[in-house]
Formats: C-alpha cells, sequence, structure tokens
C-alpha cells in the first residue's frame, strides 16, 4: 500500500438485498484519500456517495452488505478485520459526522454529556476530566461560552451550533480520517460558511484527512483538494480539483457543472440533462450514464468504460473523454443547450 | 416600473404569531414574522424573495395567499384588495394566483392520481366535464410529462416529475401570479436546472408573473427580474436583478452574496465570515436588526431603525450608510456616531 494514502477503496461492492432481488448501491468503486487531503465525493442523490461513506465505517446492516472490494486504512483491511476491532476503530481513527444532527443527537441528554460519553467510552479517564475535555472541544469549535452551552439540551442550539457539536464530538478523539456526509446541506449559506472555514482550520491544525461528501460544487471547488465524481454507483471521474473544474473529461461532469446557476456568470438558459438517474433495480448493460449522454454511440451502449488515465493525477470513465472538451467549447459557445445529442 | 395597475401590490403587510405561556395562556410575546413590507410585482414580472430559513419569506408568500390572515397590511391584485375581501369574491380572485410548494410530495393527495389531483383546481371552478380532460391532457404536455404518467399516484413519480405535476396543478385556473415557494430546492442540480427553465418557458409563454421564494441567491439571480432581500421579518434590500448582484448596498446582502460558493476553484474570494445565527424573531434587536452581526455596525444603528429608502434610483435599501450617504434620520438622531 502506498504510504501517502489514510485510505484506499478498492474495487468495493455493496448491495441491498429486497425481496430475492439484488441492488447494487456501490458497484466496483475505488479511490484513495492522501494524508491530510480533503477528498471532495460529488453526486447526486442516490449515487452511492452516503452507501460508500457507510461502508468505511461497516455501518451497513440489516439488508445491505459489502460483497467484495478491500478498504485499506492505514495498514489494514477494514473489511477483514473483527466487529470488536472496527468498533475501537470507529471513533477512535475514523470519525463520522452527518447531515442533520439534531438525528444523530439525543434529545435527552445535554450536548457536554453527549460529548463526555464519546471520550469515556474510548479512555479510561475521570469523568470529570472528560467533562472538562468536552467543554475544551466545544470551545475549539467556536461555541461562545462553552461551560454553559455545554450544559444545554440539543432542542436549545441552533442548526450550525448543533453541527459544531458534532464537529466537536467527532474531533475530541483525534481521529485521522474525518468523513463529514452532507456537512452543510440543512445550513444556511452564511451558517454554511463557517462550517466549512471551520472544517478547514481544523485539517490545517491536525494535517487531518476529510472526505467530504455533498452535491454542491460550489462547496466542493472552494474545500476540497482532489474530488471523485460519482454517478449511478460507480466513479465517473477522478481528478485534482482544478483539473476537474478546467478540463472535465467526462460528459456527466460537464453536465453538471453547466446545469448549475450561477453567481458569478450570465447565462440566458440553463442546460439540462435530459431524463432522470438510472433506477438501481433497472441499470443499463452499457454505460450507465449513456441514456442521457450527447456524445453516447453503439459500443456506449454495449460495454461498461473502466477508469483509464486521461492526464496527470486524472481519470475518467467514458470511451470518448477526448470528445469531452469540445462537447465543453461548444456548451460555451451556447450551440448546446441540452443532452439531446450533437 | 409605473403605468398601469400591477399585478399584485403589497402594503406594509405584517404577520405576528402570538406567543402563550402553555399554563395561564397568557400572551408572552409575538413573533414578527413578517413585519412591514411593502413590494409590487407587474404583470409578466418575476419577483425573487430570498433570505436565510426564518426570516419570513414563507410567511409572506402564504399571507399575500391568505392562507394565512394577516395582522395588518394591505394586498392588492389587480387593483382589488384581498385582505378585506369576503369568502365568495376570494375564491373568484384566488384562481389567478396559484401556489407551488416545496415539497410535492407533501402536498399531494396520496390515494389520487396525478390526473385527479390536476382535475381537482377544475372542478372546485365547475369547468364542464368533456372540457376537463382535454384541458389535463394539455396541462400535462405543457409540463413535460406523458399522459401515462398522469394516470400513477404521486408516489411512483421521481421528485421532478411530481414538481411537474405540482406546477401543472397551479397552471389549471390558468392563473396570472404563481407564488413559488422554494419549488426547486428539494431536487438534485440535473433535475432543478429543468424545473428553472420549465418555469422560465412558461412565464414567456403564458405572460405569468412569479413570486419566486428561495434561499438560494444563484437560482434566484437566474430567474428572476427583480429581487427583495428580506432578514428578521423585513425588506433590507430590493432591486433590479443585475444592480443587486453587481452593486448591493446593504452589509447583509453583501455578506449573503459572499458566502455563497463559487463553482470554480480558480475564484480565491476574500470571506466575509458573518458572526452568530439569526436572533429571535421574538425579540428582535432594537435599532438596525442587523446591527450585532453588521462589521460596519455604529451607536445609531443601535438607536434608529432605517427605513427602506431609495438610495440610488430603483435600488432601495435598509441601511443607514447606504451608499456612502448617510440617512436622514441618523444625521437627527445621532449628531456624532462613535463606533460600537
Amino acid at each position: 500500500m502506498d504510504d501517502n494514502y489514510i485510505l484506499e477503496i478498492k474495487g468495493l461492492q455493496t448491495c441491498f438485498y429486497q425481496e430475492d432481488k439484488v441492488y447494487y448501491a456501490v458497484d466496483d468503486v475505488s479511490f484513495g484519500i492522501r494524508r491530510g487531503e480533503i477528498l471532495g465525493i460529488v453526486g447526486e442523490s442516490g449515487c452511492g456517495k452516503s452507501v460508500t461513506a457507510l461502508s468505511v465505517l461497516r455501518l451497513i446492516s440489516g439488508k445491505g452488505k459489502i460483497k467484495k472490494g478491500a478498504i485499506e486504512f492505514d495498514g489494514c483491511d477494514l473489511t477483514q478485520i473483527r466487529e470488536e476491532e472496527m468498533r475501537k476503530m470507529r471513533g477512535r481513527k475514523i470519525a463520522m459526522i452527518f447531515q442533520d444532527p439534531m438525528i444523530s443527537l439525543s434529545p435527552v441528554y445535554t450536548v457536554g454529556a453527549q460529548i463526555q460519553e464519546a471520550i469515556l467510552a474510548h479512555n479510561k479517564i475521570p469523568s470529570k476530566e472528560a467533562w472538562r475535555k468536552a467543554v475544551e472541544m466545544l470551545e475549539k469549535v467556536g461555541i461562545p461560552s462553552p461551560e454553559s452551552r455545554a450544559k444545554e439540551y440539543p432542542h436549545q442550539m441552533s442548526g450550525g451550533m448543533r453541527q459544531r457539536v458534532m464537529i466537536a464530538m467527532a474531533l475530541s478523539m483525534d481521529p485521522k480520517l474525518l468523513i463529514a456526509d452532507e456537512p452543510t446541506t440543512a445550513l444556511d449559506v452564511t451558517i454554511q460558511a463557517q462550517i466549512l472555514d471551520l472544517i478547514m482550520q481544523i485539517r490545517k491544525e491536525r494535517q487531518m484527512s476529510v472526505m467530504l461528501i455533498t452535491h454542491d460544487l460550489g462547496v466542493i471547488a472552494e474545500t476540497a483538494d482532489r474530488v471523485v465524481v460519482m454517478y449511478a454507483g460507480k466513479v465517473v471521474e477522478s481528478a485534482d480539483v482544478r483539473t476537474l473544474f478546467k478540463n472535465p473529461s467526462h460528459p456527466y461532469t460537464l453536465g453538471l457543472m453547466n446545469a448549475l446557476p450561477r453567481l458569478d456568470r450570465e447565462c440566458e438558459r440553463l442546460y439540462t440533462i435530459k431524463g432522470t438517474v438510472p433506477s438501481p433495480a433497472d441499470l443499463p448493460q452499457g454505460c450507465r450514464y449513456a441514456g442521457r449522454c450527447p456524445l453516447c454511440e453503439e459500443r456506449c451502449l454495449k460495454e461498461q468504460p473502466e477508469l483509464v488515465k486521461v492526464g496527470e493525477d486524472h481519470e475518467a470513465a467514458c470511451f470518448f473523454s477526448k470528445k469531452t472538451a469540445e462537447l465543453r467549447r461548444k456548451m460555451a459557445a451556447g450551440d448546446i443547450r441540452d443532452s439531446s445529442g450533437i | 416600473m409605473s403605468g398601469g395597475t400591477a399585478l399584485l401590490e403589497v402594503k406594509n403587510l405584517k404577520k405576528y404569531y402570538p406567543v402563550k405561556s402553555k399554563l395561564s395562556r397568557k400572551l408572552l410575546g409575538q413573533v414578527k414574522a413578517v413585519d412591514g413590507i411593502s413590494f409590487s410585482i407587474q404583470p409578466g414580472e418575476v419577483l425573487g424573495l430570498v433570505g436565510e430559513s426564518g426570516c419570513g419569506k414563507s410567511t409572506a408568500g402564504c399571507t399575500v395567499l391568505r392562507l394565512e390572515n394577516a395582522t395588518s397590511g394591505e394586498v392588492w391584485f389587480e387593483g382589488q384588495e384581498i385582505l378585506s375581501m369576503d369568502k365568495r369574491m376570494l375564491k373568484d380572485i384566488r384562481k389567478n394566483m396559484q401556489m407551488v410548494f416545496q415539497d410535492s410530495y407533501s402536498c399531494m393527495n396520496p390515494k389520487m392520481t396525478i390526473q385527479e389531483i390536476i382535475r381537482e383546481p377544475l372542478v372546485i371552478y365547475k369547468m364542464p366535464r368533456r372540457e376537463q380532460n382535454e384541458k389535463i391532457g394539455r396541462l400535462l404536455e405543457l409540463v413535460g410529462l406523458t399522459r401515462e404518467q398522469g394516470g400513477r399516484y404521486p408516489h411512483e413519480l421521481s421528485g421532478g416529475q411530481r414538481q411537474r405535476a405540482g406546477i401543472a396543478r397551479a397552471l389549471a385556473l390558468e392563473p396570472k401570479l404563481i407564488i413559488a415557494d422554494e419549488p426547486v430546492s428539494a431536487l438534485d442540480v440535473s433535475i432543478q436546472a429543468q424545473i428553472i427553465n420549465l418555469m422560465a418557458d412558461l412565464k414567456k409563454e403564458l405572460g405569468l408573473g412569479y413570486l419566486f421564494i428561495a434561499h438560494d441567491l444563484s437560482v434566484v439571480k437566474h430567474i428572476s427580474d427583480r429581487i427583495a432581500v428580506m432578514y428578521l421579518g423585513k425588506i433590507v434590500e430590493q432591486c433590479e436583478k443585475k444592480e443587486l448582484y453587481a452593486s448591493p448596498l446593504h452589509p447583509y446582502t453583501v455578506s449573503l452574496l459572499n458566502a455563497v460558493p463559487i463553482p470554480d476553484p480558480e475564484i480565491k474570494k476574500e470571506r466575509i465570515l458573518l458572526e452568530g445565527d439569526l436572533p429571535s424573531p421574538i425579540d428582535p434587536p432594537s435599532g438596525c436588526r442587523f446591527h450585532p452581526r453588521c462589521s460596519g455596525a455604529k451607536e445609531c444603528c443601535r438607536i434608529s431603525e432605517p427605513q427602506l429608502r431609495e438610495v440610488t434610483p430603483g435600488h432601495f435599501a435598509a441601511c443607514h450608510f447606504a451608499g456612502g450617504n448617510v440617512s436622514e434620520t441618523v444625521s437627527e438622531a445621532v449628531s456624532e456616531p462613535g463606533e460600537v
């Protein structure tokens, strides 16, 4: 394993069983997170980004199962270790924050007590010391008057404050990897800016790696170092953030970027990607984007494109990734308005 | 903007909710959700109403339609005052103003098919049965749904398709004004673009006016002609779209625009982080409601409340210091403004 990477996912396949049918939520996904970097995972709902994150922590239960693949974290394969060892990993080495802190936090305990509990679960220290640490963590994430705030219940706090509490809890164990699943989606833009700023500041201070899952390309552009774009359970493109935005090589990435209304640009009409994401129950045989792709040809309907190198630190899963540049120029000139073909 | 009657004119609209003690039912205070807002919409115009959650933008939309009873103020629709109207007249006028909601699933009866849902307003307004079917067919086509999809139940459609059905229902009575409350915020980017384009097309084809309520400034920028920014129940800035994004005058608008992430890593902007959260609307700050979070706040901002004034032609802002010139109320109230 490359020592630059804190986490490497290789050929991960996670599926869900329902009424004798198998749905592949994540299908043959591979990528890595380097030490100290923020890796953004972007995609629309149902693309498998959250299931990937949950697979890393082995939180897929019930009808779901990790079917294939390896998840190598700091030299050990998380899919192979025993449940007890996995429990020690969660929280201590890999922490996770979620979209809605109100669901993650217990409504009947004060936030201080919940952070204290997390600390005590992993350390044998007196509870008073754990409480002190909890207050200290709250202060670190920018909660004013942390002593009195620690005695409050989640409902007494605003959405932004609750997310700060979640971050404080996640950081209390000093994890090496923080997985943030849509951490700012439920927040207003001004509060979102505060939380993203906090995550970036913490990363800098602690040299922590962050896996930032979001659907917002704006958030990605402003915070991530590298980006993985997912579509219908597959990685379709990965690159460092500047390359991705300058030279998107998968038609889906390009379509997504052009479908966004922008503050910094004028455009008469938004580009539209026709149709909808294919259902996981009914995935096409060939490229999963073929039905919506303006570059689609015979071959795309039959074969699944592999992720191939298209440039320095840049991979795309498209047979015609070279043609995407031409498509981009045409879109920029306003010649193409939707994905119905050139 | 002058000449002819406005499609919708809202004057000093207020909506207060009482906060009562759970035990004694004693009045503890009031949530001033909407606190004296005024705006107008011309036929075929799109007014974007933006603000963060809790600023009162949705309440404003509901109160305009009389889905909520206003505390005071006036709402004029094509020269007729709505808030004082009796029920029969209101029913007549309501078919001209329809609403599209954020969550298309919760605003549809799960036991009805899409066709039946679209048919309901036609039945209420007594359209002959024969014409109804034809009308429904045309509406489905207009919003880009097939006949077959019209026969399905809401849960059988995707979010985008359901929102299209919601728009078809709103259009059934051929309204002149659509109040759209966060119509695209629950949708994915690729679907969001489809719905925004659909709404823009319908505006052009049918000459609709929109009150477009949203929190996403990029979306509002794309679709609106004019924009009003709300903060804690008040409009703090209002002007033409281009003007607002090119030269915002209110410090809140400036920080709101700054907080929107730009999908371009080459642009490294100077972040203006707004501190703290939205204050409680039960007990809003004295003077200017934005002063505790404003970096340029002076003594006078704490004392006197700035009124919405025309700083440059057609550009209104409620800030004592907007546009470099101090408003008259301030120079009267405080002779020497000092730092807070």
